[in-house]
């Protein structure tokens, strides 16, 4: 079994590297791309039914193996495989010659060191396949010929530099401790490392300092505050792309906090967390609600989306966080790939217009919202309670009142009422089922930072900035704000009679450039 | 006097003086913004996106002067380049040799320049220009000087805030355009968010941003005001506005869409061009401020043509194999280069590729020689597009058929309205504003009862969940668990291709073409009116079979932004199916055929006209018979199989020419249909590409010729024709949109950068507005750079549409005369028309050259002869 854990990782690295010897021959690139991603969802199927089955798989010494598929490395293994299978086929028939090989090998490279990251063994197996997961980003991103692509990929290496490096510290300081350990047995890294103060810091522990370190880089990773966005200037590549990097890459910052479960025993980096992921949410949703571009939306709201996880790993919801993880990551690959269907969705959206409002919607919505909230305490338990119940209501309640305004009777609104009950509430099942799963897979969860008060806080945040939105002396202001948040940097004017370098050669605004 | 309610009246009273001058000033504005609004063409929203002349502004100018306009404001390539001869010689449609002639007929100068001389050869100066155009490394592009006061600044600065600025602006137009929240004065909305948007603030530095405050309220007076702040003189101020309009040719375009082409009633959210320039000259009237004020102007831009550099004579020696080191042949390479322009080198290979295609479609057609089906099983009449051609070649192939072309309205403007839909759609060209709306209602034979109320619903459902999508507070869960349903549709429509629902709605009902009680259909005047004129310009007034089918097109695609430019221009790009019912339920209407009967068109009982629409994705052929009498259905189950017969030939001819077909044992209809529906394809079907010429003549002329798929066919029959009426329709309708679609092709090709729309795979959807690229903010115009080239370069041949008419050259020249439009495409030279007076063979073409002179054209002599600079 260990041979085919070890699948995992190895196809699609074997797959990027024929597509590099290939890519001499562009317009036959892709194949082995996809053949890698296929073995790599075939084995991850494998190895999900023996670890559900039997118990965990490893590779290596027993000790501290490279490789060890828990529930919890099985299940992102699954969710991560199976979309770069859908969008490596999808980018072999829709790219053309250049860009199509450098997918295929860049983002075979990408999906296998996501999954090693998933499924990392020991520390230093997990800081090896974090800082090739950037590699591989920025080799997506980059394009000499394109200026854009240039400017992407500078800020996903200087953003995720910052993350590998903090990564790499905190690797160092834990192995330089207690050696390079299993993840498994973190337990003992956190006991050890929680006993040494910090010289000059009475009040801190080394362990505060590695789990700070651990947050610095997922932060990086999962495009948070206080760092740029670096997701949202990688638009400046193909759809294929995107799908790929919301859709996989971004979930690595969520996934090693989860392993290391480090933010659980330190209070300072979970504060640091929520503190972190509630002010991700409230910009980049906002943001999000703010652009009509589609790809703007969708990348916005991956920001968003992530630190919404982040937040959950914060309040010590982890079976809360891996649920987003694997939903956020297959809705946001399909609404990459189909960005072209907006267009024609608008005209429909137009056709099917009614114009007359429902007030009864809103009665409706609060009551189906009460209805799931109620439905997940008596499901679900502490945090991931409150997390889940929490964003399953507001959707519920807000969904209901989206689509009954739009109902053309009351048997519409309670039959809309009524489904979108049976769908929230089927999903508390499956949340609850996860929860159970997770139990097992995981070390700990955090305590220090109550779901109540992160997630008032959150809310009251994002009621007056929705308020704020569609008042009209308010939105001209948050417009104003927000309109040009994760766009290329401004430079400053030069002052008046200073004589400014060079002008910057005028880019090419697409690959066209090169072609015609 | 206190107004009613006791307030004074403070919308007419702007705080801006108003005197006299001032308003001379807003007139003299509003009179240059019209001349400069000339430079860019209108762009219509991209779900109804039509093919568009990019130098549509300037055709009375002539094709001269704009791409000469066009290389001077838009920087543009305006002229085919090296690429485009490079593949029409390897594929051996044109010869270098030709490349040569058409080169000294354009430039006499230099073909009579000094050769080079080099032990003991001799290299012509053509020649040498041709190799360095082919071989070598080819005209480098003039240099065009600063275009607006910004730009001079910069210019001397050494400071590049434009381009800065341009990305800006297109922003804010993305937030302010909106089709959700449509704002109803773009530049009330600017002024204030302008003061809290802190990228302003660090392009043009705080102190600027605080005189945002005191901006008029109105959008000319803010034109006026940053126009003199920026110190041009008056006479200028159509250079000053047209520099800054091709800053953002997108939402310029989009904005003189809005301006001058949109319905009243449109709901698409707007845009005005003087709102677009408001914005622009004040950010920029800032900025230069804060580089330290404007500089004088020195009027237009001017294109500056380089000295050759020393690598391209040193490639282009090699290439014609002369010592590099010799100095002499160097300074006569230099002159010789010097001359060989972008400019003359691109019109050389434009009237090369022109004149080799018409030699070889006057060959092609002199080939033809079928005669008249005497008893045709139907008679189908197909849309002009020039896909059409494939169809009706194999169609007379399986069977006895009568085949014609028509505007795929046919001849029906109408706004229709389908079953349960809140809006109704205009199925007409867009020269034509359609004012009768017809709806389609329930009918249980078509679809059951209610489908269109559920589709509907599932509409609303969708929006809906899209509006929770995009809510602060839904989004979160929303994603979560609409994750597990979409995720694995996903995968299945990458893995197993062509299941993806695409954008088309199924024919729900029947359409009603009755006045109906509020207020929509056709009264009987109308319908007689519309039948008529369509019948004579088709030149179906006799003879009819029993079976008439009006067959539009549409085209399947998934996930396709660019659908509409693949469907029915006629049909304002629309799918052509309820153009074709409109049409077959009037013609099948007793009473208009009593009153046809009257102006002389006796349509037998007999005959049943049938709607059915050709999908030129996947070359099915639906036909819509619900209604059809039961005399004719056998008649019509045969029509049927031959039609579909017809459409799989036609695949199996499609399918080689397209992109990324590697087994050849692939079957290729199911390759097509698959090919429609698989949301990775970036080429569904190559549309008009390499369209290029229109034939207005009867079929016979070029029944049983292949003409590849590249000529637009309208049926006409001069000898139906006396007063020349039929014939000044299909001049000035039909052709003007087959030239739009033509130069909306060639501009595409020639000027990706400019008036195309760029990359699809990195398209960004601004929904019911257009398309961005990347990151990038303005708009795209024009067709993707899938639709005219393949990975291995450009697909379609920019050429200028060549119009061939069958008729007598005095009743085309008195069309001509009358109308001002085709004066301006024919003299200015944005199509050429040759003309026929009759179908005797061997064929005498005259060919009409600008001003009205008109010359044989014999295609079997020498091709340099058939050249001629116009």
């Amino acid at each position: 079994m260990s041979v085919v854990a070890a699948l995992l990782v190895a196809a699609p690295l074997v797959a990027a590297a024929v597509e590099l010897i290939a890519r001499s021959k562009p317009t036959r690139s892709g194949m082995a791309a996809v053949l890698g991603a296929s073995s790599a969802l075939g084995t991850s199927i494998v190895l999900a039914i023996r670890v559900g089955l039997v118990g965990p798989v490893t590779v290596g010494p027993a000790a501290a193996p490279v490789v060890r598929v828990d529930m919890l490395g099985a299940a992102v293994a699954l969710v991560v495989s199976f979309i770069g299978l859908t969008v490596l086929t999808y980018a072999r028939r829709q790219l053309d010659g250049f860009e199509r090989s450098r997918l295929a090998s860049a983002g075979s490279v990408a999906l296998a060191s996501t999954l090693l990251t998933a499924t990392a063994g020991r520390l230093t197996v997990l800081a090896l396949a974090w800082i090739a997961t950037t590699a591989a980003i920025v080799a997506i991103v980059h394009r000499g010929d394109v200026q854009a692509r240039r400017v992407a990929a500078r800020r996903v290496l200087v953003i995720n530099s910052v993350g590998d490096a903090s990564l790499a510290i905190a690797a160092l300081i834990t192995i330089s401790v207690v050696g390079d350990v299993a993840l498994t047995d973190f337990s003992v890294v956190i006991e050890e490392l929680g006993s040494r103060t910090m010289p000059g810091f009475s009040g801190l522990t080394v362990l505060d300092l590695v789990a700070v370190l651990l947050v610095v880089a997922a932060l990086a990773r999962a495009s948070q505050l206080p760092f740029r966005s670096w997701i949202l200037s990688t638009l400046a590549a193909p759809t294929p792309t995107s799908a790929l990097l919301h859709a996989g890459v971004v979930n690595g910052g969520a996934i090693v906090l989860l392993r290391a479960g480090a933010v659980a025993s330190s209070a300072l980096a979970a504060w640091l967390l929520a503190l972190a992921s509630v002010s991700t949410v409230l910009v980049w949703s906002a943001v999000a609600a703010a652009r009509r571009d589609v790809k703007g939306v969708l990348a916005s709201s991956t920001s968003a989306q992530m630190a919404f996880m982040l937040l959950a790993v914060a309040v010590g919801a982890p079976a809360a966080a891996i649920a987003h993880l694997m939903g956020h990551a297959l809705y946001k690959s399909a609404r990459f790939l189909g960005v072209g269907e907006a267009i024609a969705a608008e005209v429909r959206r137009r056709r099917a217009t009614r114009p007359a409002s429902r007030g009864s919607a809103a009665v409706f919505g609060l009551l189906v919202a009460c209805v799931v909230a109620a439905s997940t305490t008596v499901l679900l338990h502490d945090a991931d309670a409150w997390v889940t119940g929490s964003s399953l209501a507001a959707t519920a309640g807000l969904g209901v009142w989206a689509l009954g305004r739009r109902a053309a009777d009351r048997a519409e609104l309670a039959w809309l009422s009524a489904s979108s009950l049976g769908v929230a509430l089927t999903y508390v099942l499956l949340a609850a089922g996860l929860e159970q799963l997770s139990a097992t897979a995981l070390t700990g969860s955090s305590t220090a930072v109550p779901p109540p008060l992160a997630l008032a806080v959150l809310a009251a945040g994002l009621v007056l900035t929705r308020v704020g939105l569609s008042t009209p002396r308010f939105s001209a202001r948050l417009t104003g704000l927000l309109g040009g948040v994760g766009r290329p940097t401004v430079p400053a004017m030069p002052r008046r009679g200073t004589q400014p370098s060079v002008t910057e050669p005028v880019s090419v605004p697409s690959s066209l450039g090169a072609t015609p | 006097m206190i107004s009613s309610q006791g307030q004074p009246d403070t919308t007419t009273a702007p705080t801006w003086p108003v005197n006299g001058t001032r308003a001379v000033k807003r007139g003299r504005l509003r009179a240059e913004l019209a001349r400069a609004a000339r430079i860019v063409a209108p762009l219509w929203p991209v779900e109804r996106a039509v093919a568009v002349n990019p130098m549509h502004g300037l055709v009375d100018r002539g094709f001269e002067t704009a791409i000469a306009e066009a290389r001077r404001w838009h920087r543009a390539h305006p002229l085919p380049g090296a690429p485009s001869a490079r593949r029409a010689i390897a594929e051996g449609r044109l010869r270098r040799d030709e490349l040569v002639v058409a080169l000294g007929s354009i430039d006499r100068e230099l073909a009579s320049a000094p050769p080079i001389e080099c032990h003991g050869r001799q290299i012509g100066p053509l020649d040498l220009a041709v190799a360095d155009l082919l071989d070598g490394l080819g005209p480098e592009p003039p240099q065009t000087g600063p275009r607006t006061t910004l730009e001079r600044v910069e210019a001397r600065r050494g400071f590049d805030v434009s381009r800065r600025i341009d990305a800006e602006v297109g922003r804010w137009c993305t937030q302010l355009v909106d089709s959700h929240r449509p704002s109803a004065d773009r530049w009330r909305d600017w002024r204030a968010l302008a003061p809290y948007d802190r990228r302003l603030r660090r392009l043009v530095g705080r102190t600027a941003v605080d005189r945002l405050a005191a901006l008029p309220e109105q959008a000319d007076d803010a034109v006026l005001q940053a126009l003199e702040g920026l110190h041009v003189p008056a006479a200028h101020w159509v250079d000053e506005l047209r520099g800054q309009l091709v800053r953002l040719p997108g939402w310029a375009g989009y904005a003189r869409w809005c301006d001058d082409w949109a319905a009243p009633d449109d709901p698409a959210p707007r845009l005005s061009m003087i709102e677009l320039l408001a914005i622009r000259l004040t950010v920029d009237a800032l900025a230069v401020s804060a580089l330290g004020g404007p500089v004088p102007w020195d009027g237009v831009p001017e294109v500056v043509e380089t000295a050759p550099s020393d690598a391209r004579i040193d490639a282009a020696l090699s290439a014609v194999g002369v010592d590099t080191e010799d100095s002499r042949a160097r300074e006569a390479a230099s002159e010789i280069l010097q001359r060989a322009t972008e400019d003359v080198m691109g019109r050389a290979v434009l009237l090369a590729l022109e004149a080799a295609y018409r030699r070889d479609l006057l060959r092609r057609i002199d080939g033809a020689g079928a005669v008249r089906v005497e008893a045709p099983r139907a008679q189908v009449v197909f849309c002009i597009d020039v896909r059409s051609e494939g169809i009706r070649r194999h169609l007379e192939a399986v069977g006895p058929y009568e085949t014609l072309g028509f505007a795929g309205f046919f001849g029906a403007p109408v706004r229709f309205r389908e079953v349960a839909a809140a809006e109704a759609t205009a199925l007409a060209p867009v020269l034509v504003t359609p004012e009768i709306e017809v709806a389609e209602l329930d009918d249980p034979a078509v679809a059951p009862v209610g489908t269109g109320e559920r589709i509907r619903r599932r509409d609303r459902a969708v929006a809906g969940l899209d509006e929770v999508s995009h809510d602060l507070m839904g989004m979160y869960a929303l994603a979560e668990v609409g994750g597990w349903a979409l995720g694995p549709i996903a995968a299945l429509s990458s893995l197993v291709p062509g299941r993806r629902p695409s954008r088309t709605r199924p024919v729900l009902g029947r359409v009603a073409i009755d006045e109906g009680p509020d207020g929509t259909g056709f009264s009987l005047d109308e319908r007689a009116l519309a039948a008529e004129s369509a019948l004579r310009t088709m030149g179906l007034t006799q003879g009819f079979a029993s079976l008439v089918v009006l067959c539009g097109h549409g085209a399947t695609t998934a996930a396709n932004a660019h659908g509409a430019t693949l469907e029915c221009g006629a049909c304002g790009g629309n799918r052509g199916r309820d153009s074709a019912r409109v049409m077959a339920a009037i013609l099948n209407d007793p009473a208009v055929r009593h009153r046809l009967a009257e102006t002389g068109i006796e349509v037998p009982d007999s005959t049943w006209f049938v709607a059915a629409e050709h999908d030129t994705t996947t070359d099915e052929i639906h036909v819509f018979a619900s209604s059809t009498p039961v005399s004719h259905r056998a008649l019509l189950d045969e029509v049927i199989s031959d039609l579909a017969e017809a459409g799989r030939r036609n695949a199996a001819d499609r399918v080689p020419t397209l992109p990324g077909v590697s087994a050849s044992s692939t079957d290729p209809v199911v390759h097509v249909r698959t090919r429609a529906r698989d949301w990775a394809q970036a080429r569904p079907e190559w549309g008009l590409a390499n369209n290029a010429a229109m034939i207005i003549g009867p079929r016979s002329l070029t029944r049983g010729v292949d003409l590849g798929g590249r000529v637009f066919l309208h049926t006409y029959d001069p000898a139906n024709d006396g007063d020349g009426a039929v014939l000044e329709t299909i001049l000035t309708a039909p052709l003007v949109v087959a030239h739009w679609i033509n130069m909306g092709y060639y501009g595409s090709a020639v000027e990706p950068r400019c008036w195309g729309a760029g990359d699809k795979p990195l398209h960004n959807p601004l929904p019911g507005v257009g398309v961005l690229e990347g990151d990038g903010t303005d708009l795209r115009p024009g067709l993707p750079w899938q639709s005219v080239a393949d990975e291995f370069g450009l697909r379609h041949e920019p050429v200028r549409l060549l119009a061939l008419v069958v008729a007598p050259v005095d009743r085309v020249e008195a069309v001509i005369a009358r109308n001002e439009v085709l004066q301006h495409l024919f003299d200015g030279a944005w199509a050429h028309l040759a003309v026929a007076p009759d179908l005797r063979r061997p064929l005498s073409w005259q060919r009409r050259f600008p001003g009205g002179r008109w010359t044989a054209l014999d295609t079997t002599i020498d091709p340099a002869l058939v050249y001629s600079v116009s």
